[in-house]
């Protein structure tokens, strides 16, 4: 891979900095506040000022963060700040966010080191002008669609993507428009709502042809026949990108240049030939077939899942017409009576009685798909229980944590997302249950626990959570369908926070700030999603630098300019970082102190 | 589909993008057949531009019913056919185009009863026509005090909906402004509609925590990658301003917020000052422009008075004058109430406003017919995890869907509270605003022959003048499964309530009266027990042909049928069941199938006329015109009616 960036070499130094970087303590007592003032200006060359912008001045020891707007000459300035490390940004709708410090935007900035009583002034805050991408969406007729989603998003980045994608809607008149966009190349893709029955698209002969017959039929006196149905081919919309591609690999993309309005970005929907798919739900007895729904929803890794359903005839077949290529999951669920009203979020309603399910992926190419047996089985299930460790002094309120199941989404996407249901019932006991509404697929899953009042560093949080032994939160659990689920889920919190912080500094002994810290796991089996012994630090305007709540372990520490977000969800950079890391072990509750100097130039 | 719309519907926790899901997977419309049945009957017609009466090709029909979800698109001579259609006796029929008014046939039905085609073995319907509205759009600029565009904030419609005989004030579809200030809602039916820019001030105590605000911030309410994007805000005294939904105002002078008030067009500070745009069909009326200017801002403070278990977390809203029928979104200002009760408010321009603190929100609102993403952000706390969102009712109409939107927390009592204020130019402090908590309505519902209650059955409420705010506590849903038939229906405010069961008819209503034709008064906060409905499978049914003076049978019409009981021809709440207007197709004419027995009046007009009846003026000008029947319990009546022309003087 192509490295624009520079990995620096690093020594570990002793535990006195060599740097005159005064410690910053956070217990200490609040002395004369500090203020900070100063300019948001464009990146032009010849920079403007930009008026009404929100400025953001966040860290410090309050949670909401200071905000001030610049005045009419793009002025600002915070008063009364406590002193503390803080990240400085400005935003304006139009306008694309750097953060003080940073390279470009999307990129982490240096944060401010400010001491009791001190005035910053003058500092210059910048908001890059953003681009525009518009254009209009017809159909195959060339009228103009309306109320359709468009997606922009920035080529080849998921995490750039993640931040800097806009979904835009067509207007009445057929037309998008994306503003506010960094610099960069863009893929742009319409996605249309794809009807679930066959559309027939005659033409003029075959309406005439069809009245003719039906004329014809109304003159004999004898009782109709049926006409025999001809089959006709089907068609449907499908996602279609800009220059009417159909595959992201051939989309074209659009680079656009700071500020630039980048018109006629247009897009013509294409009707595809659809295909059915087609198969038998497997159960015993008529009254579950009774209930059961077969769902096909979407698998993309961009878009939110679409799910359709069917009916299941009295001898247990289905069939989804008017399929557009692609790939899906067909599951159905069996609940009860009970359990479906529980599920509906019906006061008093309980999760009772039999719960099966079936589900299989299937890929829609160019033939029918059929003979798809499900197979229905028992819902899996995930249930466990709380425990409060750590301390154990003033735990959290068991029965106000919200525990969130997330599922991975298909691949390439290595994001997780929450299972969709009502907010998990967490009991007075600390015990839960996920799956009770067959609501569970095979796939790979992982918990978050939210507690009230928490963040980095204070209150409780979630440490582990142990299945037979094996801590999921690193290597997500896969669920496949043969197995019966888990439910011996022990999620463990814990209010023993451990830090790792230290100074960076260059050769020449100043603070090394154009610098990111990258502390990765040791273990290279870890370097996957969900990337959780993975974390990025940016050295405040001293070369502070910390890490908080790092799972205990052996961290590899290592130093790099122009860091993009997707760099660390790399494994072979990862692997390149190793040649000029610095080893660390940090356990739990362990407050570490690590200072590092770039070795060679800078 | 009016009854069968009633469904919960809508909004973004978690939860209710859960019920979205399983609901729509149950909805009728999208029922396939894994065998498409077929018969020997036909369905043709021509599409057609109402203005310009010429035809309109790629117009998309969709007919369903009887197992039968087909969907094919108008040639360029605006025609269509359905073949090999089996018999059934109430196909459904609807058309869609971009740009014009979707619906049925004859579909112009507020609160009605929609078109059902009936067809038989062998026979072909060959005029299905449908003329099709065009649909109009209001767009234009925002700019601010130094004119310069104000980018990404929303700009709304309004407009007034009859309602149980009055209007009600309802929000509309919003757009946003792009980078240029310029904004267009589009998919407007013709009608008469309001237009504003909000802001709404929104407070938050300063000690809330980062998950706290992000909880109760729209912005940050994101489930998908659980980033948690920074909440903005200013420090005004002790309280925290949420800035960055809407415009975005000055920065603070001399430590007084300054702020832009809601504005109506033409850059009118109230609803009642509002000039009215007039849409006809397929017009765009451009530049309603707008110029927001700052004005300076007073605080107004003071406390709720509530068990502390309805203060947690609870929002008090600010609602100015005359909007207090509109949805959460549209308020002034909301703060989160303290533990203590105590709430501050800042950024409050001079006005005329409604303290508004109540654990139910609800509001009327109507959808246009493009529905793209919900543009409005719900309002800063408005929103929080474990909500449930319902549509009370929705129906479908030229508007688009009308829904009476209700929100509440689920294991809450019902508490609610209001006060009026007048705000000037100074603070305004010790504000008492006491909740009280809701009444509840319990009995028992019985079947007229004894037997025991099966099926599906919902009683709910209405409220008599239709006001949307009394639209609050969501109906028990749960009746049937109860061998009892007992029903609780709790948090009704201060009102007149009718009960209506459904998808039963009621043949009465008695508890300490006869209820049956005659709302609740729930006025004295006591709790309202032992009421016994008594619901039969016996209805009374309606059905004729329509001709005109010279005999001749009118294929499509409208027929209404009202009791002549005058006192019912307003407050009726919302789906009177002894109101119902039918539309119709067919030689074998109107059939009105679900009516109580009593003495009623009925009516046939035009197929343009059918929601005359919302006009409170109608039933008095159609009485001297109109039939007059007398319907009993399980007896199906036969009457032929005349057309007829209703004026309204």
């Amino acid at each position: 891979m192509m490295l624009r960036r520079r990995i620096a070499g690093l020594v570990a130094l002793a535990l006195v900095p060599s740097i005159a970087a005064r410690a910053f303590d956070r217990q200490q007592t609040p002395a004369a506040p500090a203020r900070l003032s100063g300019m948001v200006v464009t990146t032009e060359t010849t920079p403007q000022p930009v008026r009404r912008a929100i400025v953001s001045f966040s860290g410090g020891d309050r949670a909401l963060g200071h905000h001030t707007i610049t005045d009419d000459e793009g002025r600002f300035e915070l008063t009364a700040l406590p002193a503390g490390r803080y990240t400085l940004s400005a935003a304006r709708p139009t306008y694309v966010t750097i953060t003080y410090g940073a390279s470009r935007p999307g990129r982490p900035g240096t944060a401010i080191s400010l001491e009791p009583g001190q005035h910053l002034s003058a500092v210059r805050v910048l908001l890059a002008r953003g681009a525009i991408i518009t254009g209009t969406v017809r159909d195959g007729t060339g009228e103009p669609v309306p109320n359709l989603e468009v997606r922009v998003e920035p080529r080849g980045s998921p995490a750039a993507a993640a931040t800097s994608a806009q979904t835009v809607v067509t207007d009445d008149q057929g037309r998008y428009r994306a503003f506010g966009l960094p610099v960069g190349t863009y893929v742009v893709v319409a996605r249309p709502r794809t009807g679930t029955s066959d559309l027939d698209v005659p033409t003029d002969a075959n309406v005439d042809a069809a009245l003719a017959a039906l004329r014809q039929r109304r003159a004999v006196t004898a009782p109709p026949s049926p006409v025999p149905v001809k089959p006709k081919p089907a068609t449907n919309f499908a996602p279609v990108y800009h220059r009417s591609q159909l595959t992201l690999d051939a989309a074209t993309g659009v680079a656009i240049t700071a500020g630039e309005e980048r018109t006629g970005i247009d897009i013509t929907l294409r009707l595809l030939s659809t295909w059915s798919v087609s198969g038998t739900v497997v159960t015993a007895d008529a009254e579950t077939r009774s209930m059961i729904r077969p769902m096909l929803t979407t698998m993309s890794a961009h878009s939110a899942p679409v799910t359709r359903t069917s009916d299941l005839a009295p001898d247990g077949t289905f069939r989804f017409p008017n399929v557009v290529p692609g790939r899906y999951t067909l599951a159905v669920q069996a609940l009860s009576a009970e359990a479906r009203r529980a599920s509906l979020g019906a006061p008093g309603a309980q999760a009772t009685g039999p719960c099966a399910f079936a589900s299989q992926d299937v890929s829609v190419t160019a033939a029918d798909v059929t003979g798809v047996s499900l197979v229905m089985r028992p819902c899996l299930r995930f249930a466990g229980r709380m425990v409060v460790g750590g301390s154990g002094t003033a735990g959290p309120e068991v029965s106000r944590l919200l525990v969130t199941l997330m599922q991975l989404a298909p691949p390439p996407s290595p994001v997780f997302r929450p299972v969709r249901r009502a907010p998990p019932a967490i009991a007075m006991d600390g015990t839960f249950t996920f799956g009770e509404f067959g609501e569970l697929l095979p796939g790979a899953y992982q918990f978050s626990v939210e507690v009230p009042s928490s963040s980095p560093g204070r209150g409780y949080q979630l440490q582990s959570a142990v299945v037979d032994g094996r801590d999921i939160l690193d290597t997500p659990l896969q669920l496949t369908g043969d197995s019966p689920g888990t439910t011996n889920v022990v999620l463990t919190l814990s209010d023993q926070h451990n830090s790792l912080s230290g100074t960076l500094e260059t050769s020449a002994r100043l603070p090394a700030v154009n610098f990111t810290v990258i502390a990765f796991t040791t273990n290279r089996s870890w370097w996957t999603s969900p990337f959780r012994r993975i974390r990025t630090a940016r050295p405040a305007s001293d070369g502070h630098f910390a890490f908080q709540d790092l799972p205990p372990g052996e961290y590899y520490l290592a130093a790099v300019t122009d860091l993009a977000p997707d760099d660390v969800r790399d494994a072979e950079f990862l692997a390149q970082a190793v040649a000029t890391a610095v080893r660390v072990t940090i356990g739990e509750g362990e407050q570490k102190i690590q200072n590092l100097r770039v070795t060679g130039g800078n | 589909m009016p009854r069968d719309g009633r469904c919960l519907a809508l909004l973004g926790s978690a939860l209710a993008l859960f019920l979205c899901v399983t609901l729509a997977a149950r909805a009728p419309q999208t029922n396939q057949s894994t065998t498409s049945p077929s018969g020997t009957g036909a369905i043709s017609g021509v599409v057609s531009d109402a203005s310009t009466k010429r035809p309109l090709s790629g117009v998309v029909v969709s007919l369903a019913g009887g197992g039968v979800s087909r969907r094919t698109i108008s040639d360029s001579k605006g025609r269509f056919v359905f073949r090999d259609l089996p018999a059934y006796d109430r196909y459904s029929i609807e058309a869609s185009k971009p740009g014009y008014v979707a619906g049925g046939l004859a579909t112009r039905n507020l609160f009605g009863v929609n078109t059902r085609l009936p067809l038989a073995d062998g026979e072909w319907i060959p005029d299905a026509n449908f003329v099709m509205e065009r649909l109009g759009a209001i767009s234009g600029s925002v700019v601010d005090e130094a004119g310069e565009p104000v980018v990404n904030i929303p700009v709304r419609v309004l407009t007034r909906i009859p309602i149980a005989g009055t209007t009600r004030l309802a929000s509309g579809p919003a757009a946003r402004t792009d980078d240029r200030g310029v904004y267009r809602v589009a998919g407007l039916a013709s009608g008469s509609y309001m237009v504003a820019v909000q802001s709404v001030q929104s407070v938050l105590p300063p000690a809330t925590s980062a998950a706290t605000a992000a909880a109760l911030s729209p912005m940050m309410i994101s489930l998908g990658n659980r980033q948690v994007p920074q909440s903005t805000g200013l420090d005004v005294g002790d309280s925290w301003l949420v800035i960055g939904q809407y415009a975005t105002p000055p920065a603070p002078i001399a430590g007084q917020p300054h702020v832009y008030p809601p504005v109506f067009f033409a850059n009118a500070r109230s609803i009642a000052n509002a000039t009215a745009v007039h849409v006809a069909n397929g017009e765009e009326k451009r530049n309603i422009d707008f110029s927001l200017h700052p004005v300076r801002g007073s605080q107004l403070s003071g406390r709720i008075t509530a068990p502390p278990d309805v203060l947690a977390g609870l929002v008090v809203r600010l609602l100015p004058e005359g909007t207090e029928t509109l949805n959460s979104g549209f308020e002034q200002a909301t703060s989160l109430v303290r533990p203590d009760g105590t709430f501050t408010m800042v950024g409050v321009p001079p006005g005329r406003y409604t303290v508004d603190a109540r654990t139910t929100v609800s509001g009327m609102s109507f959808s246009g017919h493009v529905l793209g993403p919900q543009v409005l952000t719900p309002t800063p706390g408005m929103v929080s995890m474990g909500d449930v969102t319902a549509s009370f009712t929705t129906v479908e109409s030229t508007l688009g869907s009308v829904s009476f939107g209700t929100r509440y927390t689920t294991g809450h009592e019902a508490y609610s509270g209001r006060l009026a204020v007048t705000v000037g130019p100074t603070d305004v402090s010790n504000l008492v605003v006491p909740m009280t908590r809701g009444v509840r309505i319990s009995g028992r519902v019985v079947r007229e022959d004894g037997a025991p209650l099966s099926g599906r059955l919902t009683v709910g409420v209405e409220p008599a003048n239709g006001d949307p705010v009394l639209a609050g506590p969501p109906a028990d849903r749960m009746v049937a499964r109860n061998p009892a038939g007992t029903f609780s229906i709790e948090g009704l405010q201060a009102g007149a309530y009718f009960l209506r069961v459904t998808p039963s008819l009621v043949k009465s209503i008695v508890a300490d009266g006869d209820y049956t034709n005659r709302p609740f008064d729930t006025t004295s906060g006591s709790d309202i027990t032992d009421v016994v409905i008594t619901i039969t499978d016996k209805p009374a049914t309606l059905s004729g042909v329509v001709r005109d003076r010279q005999g001749t049978v009118i294929r499509q019409g409208a027929v209404i049928v009202f009791p002549v009981e005058r006192e019912l021809w307003a407050r009726f709440g919302v789906e009177p069941p002894r109101i119902k207007m039918a539309s119709y197709f067919g030689n074998r004419g109107y059939q009105i199938p679900f009516l109580p027995a009593g003495e009623y009046f009925v009516i046939a007009l035009e197929a343009s006329q059918p929601d005359a009846w919302h006009d409170p003026r109608f039933f008095a000008a159609a009485v001297p015109l109109a039939t007059r029947v007398t319907l009993a319990w399980g007896a199906p009546a036969v009457q032929d009616l005349t057309i007829r022309q209703v004026v309204i003087k």
